[in-house]
């Protein structure tokens, strides 16, 4: 294990193909009969509409904004109907729903004219980081999503799709276009970070009363 | 070789995310139930990844408009355009697709027997959904009017097991009907999963490959969930969970150690079952 980076063979890792880029994901319409066109679509409401809220979610934390959320997960959807004869039934849908959203995320900021979502700086700074404190004994919803917001985004984008979403180092790769060594050495250096903004947060967060914890669920 | 705690601490992650191969897993197993503190990092750690689910789950802020997901439906819907005719090209190919599929179902389909494909269902419609057409009935009434055997779920597995997946406490015992055949069904939960153990009468009961089948049997996942079964003469125990696979292992597992009493109560089925096929055999 060197150079920061996991090697999948030595770390005991099941192998996979890594870094695989999304296929061409909306250059096709669905077929002309109509017929057909009801069973896709059919089969596309079935198989999209569970992970819905999950696109949303995922959105709307790297967002921020609830109107740019849902009109980048309208557009997911939008890509990902026409090109549902290319997903293969019984696979990850979600996961191939995530890399549209990824892709149509990425195009977007390129558009705009900020960095597309490629990250380099961040892990150089990240791999010096040497301490991994213990976890806190009480973790609230908040001191979570606080400490996961102060990290680097790119720590939070792997942690958000492996801890939440639940998705597979493999899924995560193709996802985000990078290898499935710089998946887990993210998600290393991540969870890392994530312990440290966590310990540095007991001290400062006051506790919630329970009537507020319940207010706020 | 042994494993040492730093390299321990290394696949924890990985371990936690299924993504060890089954030899390191096991290797990592080892060292956990001997070590303590790795098991202690283990816990924190998935307490980090179980906490920043909930807490995702519960923000107001990321949560969808309820009427959302109908309103981008309904325009994508009728934004559905007729398509080229060079995609005719690929009906073949979709169609060879759905053959293949339909055949790889079909296939593993007929591995699974009548009973696991109902096990699997009770779990889905009693412990998830609650939508049995017949009502439950406690295990003691379905031990006096069906079989006694039922009656010892009452205390087994008892209402707590601490697994290294986390503690299954206990949910629910009862006797349902699902799909024309009884269980005896004792329904725990870890976290936000369920598990349930469900014991019913073995159609093939006296069968030789299965007679001596007191170990655990993984099946494949049946309706997305979690097999496992133990086997006696006469009575088949289900395992069943929608935990991933590393998890559920880990849980049936435990479920089958002599701590849950489990083991006991198959021993006993087993010595019962025996008697009573010598003296109606099949």
């Amino acid at each position: 294990m060197s150079g920061g980076e996991y090697s999948v063979r030595d770390a005991g890792i099941k192998p996979t193909r890594a870094g695989i880029m999304p296929a061409d994901l909306c250059t096709h319409t669905m077929p002309d009969d109509s017929g057909t066109r009801q069973a896709s679509w059919a089969g596309f409401e079935a198989e999209a509409l569970p992970h819905v809220a999950s696109l949303f979610r995922t959105a709307m934390w790297f967002e921020r904004d609830r109107h740019e959320a849902e009109d980048l997960v309208q557009e997911t959807l939008r890509q990902a109907l026409e090109s549902f004869h290319r997903y293969t039934p019984g696979t990850n849908c979600r996961a191939w729903l995530m890399s549209i959203l990824q892709h149509v995320r990425s195009n977007r900021r390129r558009v705009k004219g900020r960095s597309p979502l490629v990250f380099e700086e961040g892990e150089a700074l990240a791999s010096t980081v040497p301490f991994v404190p213990p976890v806190p004994e009480q973790l609230t919803d908040d001191d979570l999503l606080a400490a996961l917001r102060r990290i680097p985004a790119q720590y939070q984008e792997v942690i958000v799709l492996c801890d939440v979403e639940e998705l597979p180092y493999k899924e995560i790769a193709t996802t985000l276009s990078i290898p499935i060594g710089t998946v887990m050495s993210r998600l290393h250096r991540g969870r890392t970070l994530l312990r440290q903004e966590l310990t540095k947060a007991r001290g400062q967060v006051v506790p919630i009363s329970a009537d507020a914890q319940r207010r706020r669920e | 070789m042994t494993m040492q705690c730093r390299d321990a601490r290394e696949l924890l992650d990985s371990f936690i995310g299924e993504e060890l191969l089954v030899e390191t897993n096991h290797d990592l197993l080892r060292h956990l139930a001997t070590c303590p503190e790795c098991t202690d990092e283990l816990e924190g750690r998935r307490r980090i990844r179980s906490g920043l689910k909930r807490a995702f789950g519960r923000s107001a802020d990321l949560q969808l408009r309820p009427e959302f997901t109908q309103e981008v439906m309904a325009r994508l819907q009728r934004s559905a355009r007729p398509a080229r005719r060079w995609q005719i090209h690929w009906l073949p190919l979709a169609a060879s697709l759905v053959l293949l599929a339909g055949a790889s179902a079909y296939f593993i389909r007929a591995q699974l027997s009548d009973v696991t494909r109902l096990a699997a269902g009770d779990h889905q419609n009693c412990a998830v959904k609650f939508a049995l057409p017949e009502k439950p009935i406690s295990l003691k009434e379905a031990a006096e009017r069906f079989d006694p055997a039922y009656g010892q779920l009452e205390t087994t597995p008892p209402d707590t097991v601490r697994t290294l997946a986390g503690t299954l406490q206990i949910a629910d015992r009862h006797s349902c009907v699902f799909g024309r055949r009884r269980f005896g069904h004792v329904v725990l939960h870890l976290d936000d999963h369920l598990v349930s153990v469900l014991m019913t009468k073995d159609e093939d009961a006296g069968a030789p490959s299965k007679s001596d089948s007191r170990e655990l049997a993984w099946l494949p996942r049946t309706n997305g969930f979690g097999m496992a079964s133990l086997h006696t003469p006469g009575h088949v125990v289900y395992i069943v969970s929608d935990l991933r696979d590393s998890e559920f292992r880990v849980v049936a597992e435990a479920l089958a150690q002599p701590a849950s009493r489990l083991t006991a109560l198959i021993e006993a089925l087993t010595f019962d079952d025996a008697r009573a096929h010598r003296v109606t055999p099949r």
